[in-house]
């Protein structure tokens, strides 16, 4: 039951933020974020390149046998990444509320330093 | 062998180079949306926002996607793919129930 209910919360609140995002609310654009990601998974193919050439001189081939030769960037489909996309926004939202909370309970109008602090923590457990 | 690794080093800085103007641009670009994102936010909650503290919100926002992109790769190489997937996204917010669930919902949509 407790479930249940919890489980329709979400749902509401999904739904209103999705009424919000179609109306006004900025959210991150796809390629941009697609740009992101593909240039840090390019950088990390090439360092696995990098340090693959170094080992091979030092290692047996054996390790090597299940990888191919030619190391590629990995890349996502469209789909994660609507979802990544969704995940960062609401890890700002998630951060601009939480600290919004902290000021409104301390009396001030404007969120600052010292609220933003009080919510570091937390945040980085759940993300 | 020294002359191949000076050439190579030659063009690695090169690549270097271009890559840092090329993630600066990307960075400011990320900046500007989370940004707008934050600011859209603050005033739902009928809160002002100081201008230091938005600049804080979206350098974090940088950092976490780093993570997120190194967590993403990780997930999909092991479970023997080369591309991401929804699933490896929400498998990614595993550490809030909340937050995974949502996901969730939002990838049935």
């Amino acid at each position: 039951m407790e479930r249940r209910r919890r489980k329709c919360k979400i749902e509401e609140q999904i739904q209103i933020d999705s009424a919000i995002n179609d109306n006004e609310t900025p959210i991150f654009e796809p390629d941009l974020i697609r740009a992101i990601f593909k240039q840090i998974w390019i950088r990390k193919a090439r360092e696995r390149e990098v340090t693959g050439i170094q080992n091979t001189d030092a290692m047996d081939s054996e390790i090597g046998a299940g990888t191919s030769k030619k190391i590629r960037p990995t890349f996502s489909n469209p789909n994660a990444l609507k979802l990544s996309c969704e995940l960062l926004r609401i890890f700002i939202t998630e951060t601009v509320q939480r600290a919004a909370t902290i000021a409104e309970a301390a009396g001030d109008t404007k969120i600052e330093a010292i609220h933003l602090e009080r919510v570091l923590p937390q945040l980085f457990v759940d993300f | 062998m020294e002359v191949d690794e000076d050439n190579r080093s030659d063009f690695e800085k090169e690549e270097e180079e271009e890559d840092d103007s090329v993630s600066d641009l990307l960075r400011d670009r990320f900046r500007l949306s989370a940004i707008s994102i934050a600011e859209s936010e603050a005033k739902r909650s009928g809160m002002e926002i100081s201008p230091p503290i938005v600049a804080c919100i979206a350098d974090l926002a940088f950092k976490y996607i780093g993570q997120l992109a190194k967590d993403l790769e990780l997930f999909a190489h092991h479970a023997g793919r080369k591309s991401v997937t929804m699933t490896d996204v929400i498998v990614s917010a595993h550490r809030n129930e909340h937050l995974a669930a949502s996901l969730r919902s939002i990838s049935y949509r």
